[in-house]
């Protein structure tokens, strides 16, 4: 293979990828809307004891479990937010974040703290997934229109 | 070798972005026609190099496809093959 041949080759390759980027999946607002309510009631599940806690992370793994098959059907693709690349370190700090916050929970769940405290800590994870999601979701569309293998 | 025809290291390129892509999907992306990426899926899935599942959705069997961890390495020395290809360095691809 000469020069010329293999740079076509990584031009088909980087021109698939960007085909990919213009028409894939465009995720619309409420879904990182959604995804982030999901995060949020995974991490305010744990500010309560059984049985609303049980009831909480059965709620929120069910709605992941939806926004997934959703994503497949709408899109014929799935994407999972731990895959490696760019985008690792955005999806490495949310876990931190929310791990954190989920901390808070229990603590306020183990003093007995009040109930705006609880949705507190978990309008601040809410918040965190959704500025998480916005901005994963960009620094993927930008990796895909670079084109990086 | 398996990776040097073109829609093969497309097919690889666009797997290595996402976690499952469907036939239809890459069928979309490719421009080709059912046959032909049902030849190349079946090499990549020979060689070991891309997963095939098949599932029911809305009463059609739709087929996924994934990239498995061997695949993802050709393609990784795929790709630097040819980038050291294209900066003269003495390298083959592949």
């Amino acid at each position: 293979m000469d020069p010329i041949e293999a740079q076509a080759a990584l031009d088909s390759m980087t021109a698939a990828q960007r085909e990919f980027a213009a028409s894939g999946p465009k995720y619309p607002f409420w879904r990182h809307v959604a995804f982030a309510a999901v995060m949020g009631a995974i991490v305010l599940s744990q500010g309560f004891g059984p049985p609303l806690q049980i009831v909480l992370f059965i709620l929120a793994m069910a709605a992941v479990a939806w926004l997934v098959v959703d994503d497949r059907r709408r899109y014929g693709v799935f994407v999972s937010g731990y895959r490696k690349g760019r985008t690792l370190g955005v999806t490495l700090l949310m876990v931190v974040l929310l791990l954190a916050a989920m901390g808070a929970e229990i603590y306020a769940r183990i003093n007995d703290l009040s109930l705006a405290v609880k949705l507190g800590i978990a309008g601040g994870a809410f918040v965190v997934a959704l500025a998480a999601s916005l901005l994963w979701t960009r620094i993927y569309d930008r990796e895909l229109q670079d084109g990086a293998a | 070798m398996l990776l040097h025809a073109p829609a093969r290291l497309q097919i690889a390129a666009l797997l290595a972005k996402v976690t499952e892509m469907e036939f239809a999907k890459l069928r979309e992306l490719l421009k080709v026609s059912d046959s032909v990426l049902s030849k190349h899926l079946a090499a990549l899935s020979d060689a070991g190099y891309v997963a095939l599942r098949k599932a029911a959705e809305d009463g059609r069997q739709r087929t996924w496809a994934s990239l498995t961890r061997a695949g993802t390495r050709a393609l990784d020395r795929h790709v630097a093959a040819l980038r050291a290809i294209v900066a003269h360095l003495p390298a083959a691809a592949e």
